[in-house]
């Protein structure tokens, strides 16, 4: 921005003192009786930005002369977020007390400011906001009715879900076998590779951890104990209750989320056809058939981990290994680590499969949802598995 | 005729085998509302989509604004060019769901000039207004929205860096004729007081004959372009079936 004096003063509040100021877009000048803002250049909405707080930067306030002539008439593109600018610009001044008057305006931009300004006067000011306390009550409010929705829908969704499987019970031609063995597939089948990998790693990591600190007793040999127990009673089956619920539980709250959004699920039902026996029955047989199998394959990937670490790592002869993990009955542990995975299976199903009915029809909501799906059925996992330890001890198993 | 804007050389799109356009020519002016009609699967979103560079052609030339878009070779310059100086209006609005409607509509502004979020958001209001939503509008998200508001909304955004061109995809697709009409003369309301260049899907035959100059008719995988009462008395057989239908008369007759 050059600034040029006609005289040797170097602000414009000087009074009797004619001063200019020229930009690429304007060129301002203060004359005896009025100001003159002559406009050029582009005020289009991608210099807007260079033109924001003219008023300012320009220091018009201080200027004498109560008058401004806004000349439009050099300006090459002007577009209507310039002449919004212009307008506000011109506004600003009003209110600061001057007249200000244009000339060489585009009349169409004036008309359809006027148009915009016209809405706006017809419209209602905003509601003042509420005090704190309203709001702190209001926010309870609807914290505490979600709740309460929520509640409501997870019964019904309970409900709903035994319906459907009563109703395939007293009709068992009506079970989706296909659907399911889609399912199966997707759950299962492509999880073994994963399943198997994790459960071989976490007996060879935990072989090795157990190892340093056995060993410090002259106790290597029990080794083996600690890994087998340990991956047969409880790792293996948890560790594949949590990676199914991050596979599948997921998949269960996108896939009928994202039905829910296209509205499939109402198709579904305005054709008699019941979404729980369709959508979720499916499903749930799926992760009931496949859980134990997955976590069976964890067990025995975890057994060649442990054998691997021990026999491999530790030094201590295969035999030796197999002799000792045969004295621990292992049918017992393994009987115990089973008998979980269909409740671990019942509890990502239902969470999966809730999560994605009763969702709102957002893309947002789909993937919040599919979110909460992972967590809730991940912590009712843990949770199930923490009750079965107490009856397993109860019963001294 | 006032200069071309928008040139489509020689275009063809093939799918495998399939050819969706196999020599589509048209040239769109500046200033004109230009309506696009074919059949199902003629390929009418495939055009708009290379027009806006989204879908590179098996082979042709497309210039926006005198710049080759579809020549990858001359770097995304030509393109990011184009980006600001056009509005795309898609069926479904494509508002963004996690932003509110006034956050939607001053999205663009903020990512393509450096305005000061306060302006922006005076910009983005005066934007919304002129498509006539209301204040009680402006906070809402997409899902809360009807689907006239939310045409209304993405129509705003397009119009946010105030483009020189707009597509528009069945702007009126899914809306009651009243709304329908309504639409409309925004449109045309629009096209005088920003000068705009409009270039829109429809079948809408409504829209069509109310507010389009030109209408360019894709069949036989090119192009028939002309004014619409030219059109309209076309000989090409779909064409012919097109506008004559019961629907296509009773407009015309009402016109």
């Amino acid at each position: 921005m050059a600034i040029t004096n006609s005289t040797d003063t170097s602000t414009l509040g000087e009074p009797d003192q004619a001063s200019s100021i020229e930009s690429e877009y304007y060129h301002f000048s203060v004359g005896a009786d009025c100001a003159d803002f002559a406009l050029r250049g582009n005020w289009t909405i991608l210099n807007l930005a260079e033109l924001e707080g003219v008023v300012e930067r320009l220091g018009i306030e201080h200027i004498p002369v109560r008058r401004i002539e806004f000349r439009c008439g050099g300006l090459q593109n002007f577009d209507l977020s310039g002449a919004w600018l212009l307008y506000r610009t011109s506004e600003e001044l009003r209110q600061l007390g001057f007249n200000t008057h244009f000339s060489g305006f585009r009349a169409e931009h004036l008309k359809f400011i006027d148009d915009v300004l016209s809405i706006e006067q017809k419209a209602k000011p905003p509601p003042p906001p509420l005090p704190w306390i309203d709001r702190t009550g209001l926010w309870l409010g609807r914290k505490g009715r979600a709740l309460l929705v929520e509640a409501r829908d997870r019964y019904l969704w309970f409900v709903s879900v035994n319906a459907g499987l009563v109703a395939t019970l007293l009709r068992p031609s009506r079970f989706r076998w296909i659907a399911t063995a889609r399912h199966i597939q997707d759950a299962g089948v492509s999880a073994i590779g994963i399943v198997a990998l994790m459960a071989f790693l976490v007996a060879v990591v935990l072989g090795f951890q157990s190892q340093t600190q056995l060993t410090k007793f002259g106790a290597q040999i029990f080794t083996v104990d600690l890994v087998a127990i340990s991956m047969l009673r409880e790792m293996g089956g948890l560790l594949t209750a949590i990676l199914v619920a991050g596979r599948s539980g997921s998949a269960f709250a996108a896939e009928i989320g994202v039905m829910q959004l296209n509205e499939e699920v109402s198709a579904m039902e305005t054709m008699g056809i019941d979404p729980f026996q369709a959508l979720v029955l499916p499903r749930m047989t799926a992760l009931l058939i496949c859980l134990p199998l997955l976590t069976f394959i964890a067990d025995i990937a975890g057994l060649v981990g442990t054998a691997v670490v021990a026999s491999g790592m530790l030094d201590i002869p295969f035999n030796l290994v197999v002799d000792r993990f045969l004295s621990l009955d292992p049918l017992t542990h393994f009987k115990v680590g089973l008998i979980k995975a269909p409740f671990f299976a019942l509890m990502i199903g239902i969470i999966g499969t809730y999560r994605g009915y009763y969702v709102e029809r957002s893309a947002d909501a789909v993937g919040r949802n599919t979110t909460s799906a992972v967590v809730e059925s991940i912590f009712m996992v843990i949770i199930v598995d923490a009750i079965f330890s107490i009856i397993f001890t109860e019963l001294g198993w | 005729m006032s200069k071309p804007i928008i040139d489509v050389k020689n275009l063809v799109n093939r799918f495998g085998d399939h050819a969706v356009h196999d020599g589509v020519n048209l040239t769109i002016f500046e200033n004109e509302i230009l309506g696009i009609v074919g059949g199902s699967g003629t390929g009418k979103s495939v055009l708009l989509r290379t027009m806006l560079g989204l879908h590179t052609p098996t082979e042709g030339e497309v210039s926006v604004f005198g710049s080759d878009i579809a020549c990858k070779q001359s770097g995304d310059g030509n393109l990011s060019f184009c980006q600001n100086r056009w509005g795309v209006l898609f069926q479904s609005g494509a508002l963004f769901s996690g932003l509110t409607v006034l956050e939607n509509v001053v999205a663009p502004i903020i990512e393509n000039t450096r305005i000061s979020k306060d302006f922006a958001a005076e910009l983005g209001r005066l934007k919304l207004k002129m498509v006539g939503l209301s204040e009680e509008a402006f906070g809402k998200f997409p899902s809360e929205l009807s689907g006239g508001m939310i045409k209304r909304a993405a129509l705003a955004r397009a119009l946010a860096t105030e483009p020189r061109v707009v597509f528009l995809d069945e702007p009126t697709a899914g809306l009651d004729p009243i709304s329908a009409a309504e639409f409309d003369q925004l449109i045309l309301y629009l096209r005088e007081h920003l000068q705009l260049t409009v270039v829109m899907i429809s079948h809408d035959m409504d829209s069509l004959l109310t507010i389009c100059d030109r209408l360019a008719v894709l069949v036989d995988k090119a192009v028939i372009v002309d004014c619409k009462e030219v059109i309209m008395r076309h000989p090409h057989p779909w064409i012919r079936s097109y506008f004559g239908g019961v629907r296509g008369r009773a407009v015309q007759g009402a016109a």
